[in-house]
């Protein structure tokens, strides 16, 4: 008996820790529009940040690898700062995930960008289609 | 006998078990949308062969609106799942429309051709009509009650469970033209 | 033909093993020596169907049938014949289908070992073992049934997840992590079969670990070749995300580990009875929750490639498992009462416990942060999900106790024992452990979590290390033989103790590769001109051109960049991005394979992130990941070391210097055993 109890106030720390050390380290699943209605709240929250990059909005500035771009649910907007290369297919009016934290600037700083659900769910843009830009590298290397 | 492991198995396994029941039917990667509980954007819109379709016009029957495009791998492989389930839906009144996103009409004509659906394949010529319902890519599917309500919202492809799951609620609400 | 021949042989198998369960109750309840032997032959004709199902299937794909349904949905014409083959795993039905087979292998191969041997309790094993396999085999017959004909028959299919044919390691890491949680049933299997028997003594223990130590052994091999797959595929450059589905996986290793050392214990001291057998069930019980973590589609996770509707029945399955071990514990508990009492906290038998303690937070953390999305969800109704913070705060601690515990274990002699011999013990191995620090620091390792575990490394390699010697030294000086002989007698005539220090050693190994390549990590990111290079570490990268490569069922943008150290050529890298094809139409979806150079000292790590459609010039990604080899070595030598433990020991023997040795000297209490059973029991006891 006297193990059990041992061992229950054992577990029953470990869980009490635990939970002491998830509550910082949860990250929210939220759209645009839950992260305007948390207001200030939202700073400093790990959120992953789901919607869709606002046609006309991305600014990719290559020699500070600096990526701004604006994500949108359709009403609210949130600006979206991230370091390095975007992925690949990265571009317009595509559904996208990311993960990081607004700061008090409103700027959501991404550590994490994902393109959601890969490109299958995009139309192409002209030129994109992989064997163009294989028949380009082609043409590039050809004899 | 220690009925003890019966009851502490029972009083730890239970919820959690419970807990993992839970998470049934939800698409954990799913990106909460808006829309649900909200009426339904209305649009008008051509098929292939110019016939207008207005959406407001289908009110009080539960309609079923896909967005989705011939260069979308998922969508093809969902596409046999909607024909069935339009066919064997006919009889509630089911409306089920097709709307087409980013597409080529010869690229949907010639899909078409070979995998025919019974119900109207819309064209989103400028996709304004994905932008009001916050499409962010195909494909998605809305499940609009009677009275123009959206009652729910399922991203990527549906399997034919998942359809009958989702028109479940909305044959409830009075289907039936 | 495959679809009617493949499901024929489902439910054949399935009937057989319906058949071969009763049996084995019957035979176990009567003690009718027909009763098992048709329960033996219902487990080979069991084995025999499944067999024939799962080669029907290959056949299946390699001749791309397509009115097989599972063909229709994995298949495709332009995939390889080598990943044709291992897209049998690579979604729902076919991993079901290898799942349902592995099974029936256990299950024939424990009924061919102990056709001779422990027929007292063997036919209540092999009913409980059947009817698991009943329960997969009724799967793959109806709910996940993979030889559903399709109608009209598809002239192509898709071919499997374009992650899952990127990389050879996929041939590996599931069926091994398969063969690992598959495997967890049979020990599961020992234990409920002697304790529905009841009154057997402890002959039971030796089976049930050597079955626990097989899965194990797979299971690790299993989650270290994930590891290495996240890593060779994936490229983030990582190899571990606590991602739901590796959790899975880690989960009943944790528990398993946990229940070979209690198991030791009980062995030896008649002690922690009841604590190892609900250890080694919460391992079943975690095996089958990890099915259905990776299988029900609750879970978000980078691994659900499939969301199915068989998540209800299995958690049906795992809620009736549930109450089985508890009934069986209940109704049992007067043959699980313990020997003896644990003696104090400086003993071997403390050190083994605190280890399970330890052990059993960390599988508790781990599940928290598994299941806690769904906890807020149903609670707060907010979507969450645990960063890798959480993981690593928690982990750390729990890998540092169980690092120290490695060392301070083996120093600690069995029962009670005085403080001064323990301070002798460990006065060395301390010393050698805080050297190592200071060594560290001059290397210029000053971080303090690094440190301390390298330093802890350094004290249990020493304790380890001193263990091999000690004996080693005074066989060469009594026997006068060779340093290498001394060493093979000594462990061979203790294989369970030095296997698991050869263990030990690879978990060391693992350890300091994790920690090396988590804190010094280097990264560069750079956009190259042809010609142009950037320094990382010690080397330098050089671009040299971006080309296309075509494959029948996919193709290839590959940068080819040499990599220099000091000057002098190393190696030529050529990460790649792949298009695979699906459905006819290239995905436009790159999939990226890094390039690594690999060495003693850790990899060179490149990725192909982006190109001018010209090809003059591409973004790479270079990380120096030390030490990161040493963690797919490392594995190695934990296999070597179960391989040791497990293997089986032909000679008698006495024993050899008894205070210290691991070995099982239990007291026994066996009773008669059957007619014909007396020669083979008596060998078994005296091993």
């Amino acid at each position: 008996m006297i193990a059990v109890i041992a061992l229950a106030v054992c577990l029953g720390a470990i869980v009490w820790i635990a939970r002491g050390s998830m509550g910082d380290n949860l990250v929210y699943y939220w759209s645009p529009a839950d992260l305007e209605a948390q207001g200030e709240r939202a700073f400093g929250t790990p959120v992953r940040l789901g919607g869709q990059i606002e046609p006309g909005s991305i600014d990719w500035r290559p020699e500070t690898q600096d990526l701004y771009f604006v994500v949108t649910d359709g009403g609210a907007k949130v600006k979206v700062h991230s370091k390095g290369t975007p992925p690949q297919m990265f571009s317009e009016a595509q559904g996208v995930v990311v993960e990081g934290t607004i700061d008090a600037g409103g700027v959501f700083e991404s550590t994490n960008l994902m393109v959601k659900h890969g490109n299958e769910y995009r139309a192409p843009a002209p030129g994109e289609e992989p064997q163009q830009v294989y028949r380009s590298l082609v043409q590039e290397d050809g004899p | 006998m220690k009925w003890g492991y019966v009851v502490g198995a029972a009083a730890l396994g239970l919820p959690f078990l419970a807990l993992l029941a839970s998470g049934f039917g939800k698409d954990p990667s799913a990106i909460v949308s808006p829309l649900p509980g909200h009426e339904a954007p209305d649009f008008t819109l051509s098929d292939l062969d110019g016939k207008a379709v207005r959406l407001s016009e289908l009110r009080g029957a539960p309609v079923v609106i896909n967005f989705w495009a011939t260069w979308c791998i998922p969508c093809r492989q969902e596409h046999e799942v909607l024909a069935r389930g339009a066919a064997h839906h006919a009889a509630d009144g089911v409306q089920f429309l097709g709307v087409v996103y980013q597409d080529e009409p010869e690229s949907i004509r010639r899909f078409l051709a070979r995998s025919p659906v019974d119900y109207p394949t819309l064209v989103d010529v400028k996709g304004q009509t994905a932008i009001d319902y916050g499409v962010t890519g195909v494909p998605e599917t809305f499940f609009v009650r009677p009275d123009g309500v959206i009652d729910s919202k399922k991203v990527g492809p549906l399997d034919p469970q998942d359809l009958e799951r989702r028109l479940g609620p909305l044959l409830a609400t009075g289907g039936g033209s | 033909m495959n679809g009617p021949i493949g499901a024929g042989a489902v439910h054949a198998a399935l009937a057989c093993a319906a058949f071969g369960a009763v049996c084995g109750f019957v035979g176990g309840r009567r003690r009718s020596m027909d009763a098992w032997r048709l329960a033996r032959g219902a487990t080979y004709a069991s084995f025999a169907a499944m067999s024939l199902a799962i080669l029907t299937m290959v056949r299946a794909l390699l001749t791309h049938d397509f009115s097989v349904w599972y063909v229709s949905r994995v298949g495709s014409l332009e995939t390889p014949p080598f990943y044709t083959v291992i897209s049998l795993w690579s979604s729902l039905e076919g991993s079901i289908l290898l799942w349902g087979w592995i099974l029936t292998v256990y299950a024939a191969a424990l009924a061919f070992v102990y056709r001779r041997r422990h027929a007292d309790y063997m036919p209540y094993t092999l009913g409980v073992l059947l009817s698991v396999s009943a329960f997969f085999t009724w799967l793959i017959a109806g709910p996940a049934d993979p030889f559903e004909p399709v109608f009209p028959v598809p002239s192509n299919g898709p071919g499997p997840n374009p992650l899952l044919q990127n990389h050879p390691l996929m041939a590996l890491h599931p069926p091994m992590l398969y063969a690992g949680y598959v495997g967890m049933a049979v020990p599961f299997a020992i234990a409920s079969g002697a304790l529905l028997r009841g009154r057997i003594g402890t002959a039971w223990l030796r089976p049930l670990r050597l079955w626990a130590l097989i899965p194990w052994t797979f299971l690790t091999v299993g989650i270290v070749a994930g590891g290495w797959w996240s890593y060779e595929v994936l490229g983030w450059g990582g190899y571990w995300a606590w991602d739901p589905v590796e959790n899975a996986s880690f989960l009943p290793w944790l528990s398993a580990t946990a229940f070979i050392h209690s198991l030791m214990v009980q062995e030896r001291r008649g002690i922690l009875k009841t604590w190892s057998l609900s250890l080694l069930m919460v391992t079943f019980l975690l095996t089958i929750l990890g099915t259905f973590m990776t299988r029900s589609g609750v879970f978000n996770s980078v691994h659900s490639f499939s969301q199915s509707s068989i998540g209800p029945i299995f958690l049906a399955f795992l809620g009736v498992a549930l109450f089985w071990c508890a009934g069986l514990l209940a109704t049992r508990s007067e043959l699980i009462a313990s020997d003896g009492a644990l003696p104090g906290p400086a003993s071997r038998e403390g050190a083994f416990l605190l280890n399970n303690v330890v052990f059993l937070a960390f599988t508790l953390t781990v599940l928290l942060g598994t299941v806690y999305p769904l906890l807020a969800e149903a609670i707060r109704g907010v979507r969450v999900s645990v960063g890798l913070p959480y993981f690593n705060r928690m982990g750390v601690p729990l890998g540092l106790a169980v690092l120290s515990l490695m060392g301070v274990g083996p120093a600690l002699p069995w029962g009670r024992s005085d403080a001064a011999r323990i301070r002798a013990q460990l006065l060395w191995p301390g010393l050698f452990g805080i050297a190592v620090a200071c060594g560290c620091v001059a290397f210029g390792v000053v971080q303090p979590l690094p440190l301390l575990t390298f330093g802890l490394a350094g004290f249990v390699t020493f304790v380890t290390l001193r263990e091999f010697w000690v004996p080693t030294r005074s066989r060469m000086s009594s026997s006068g033989a060779g340093a290498l002989e001394s060493l093979f007698h000594v462990v061979s005539r203790a294989r369970r103790r030095y296997g698991g220090y050869v263990v030990h050693l690879g978990v060391v190994a693992m350890i300091v590769a994790i920690t090396a390549s988590w804190n010094y990590k280097l990264k560069v990111e750079a956009t190259l001109d042809r010609g142009g290079s950037f320094r990382i570490g010690d080397y330098d990268v050089t671009f040299r051109d971006v080309r296309p490569v075509e494959e029948s069922h996919r193709f290839s943008v590959v940068a080819t960049l040499d990599v220099a150290r000091d000057g002098e050529p190393v190696a030529v890298l050529q990460p790649r991005s792949n298009h695979y094809k699906i459905m006819g139409q290239f995905q436009r979806e790159p999939i990226g394979t890094p390039a690594v150079h690999s060495t003693a000292a850790g990899d060179v790590y490149l990725t192909l992130l982006a190109f001018e459609k010209d090809g003059s010039q591409a973004t790479i990604q270079g990380l120096w990941q030390p030490l990161v080899p040493w963690i797919w070595w490392s594995a190695g030598l934990m296999v070597l070391g179960s391989f040791v433990a497990m293997w089986p020991e032909r000679r008698r023997r006495g024993r050899a210097r008894g205070g210290v040795d691991g070995e099982a000297h239990a007291p026994r209490a066996e009773p008669a055993p059957p007619p014909g059973q007396a020669g083979a029991a008596a060998a078994e006891a005296a091993r």
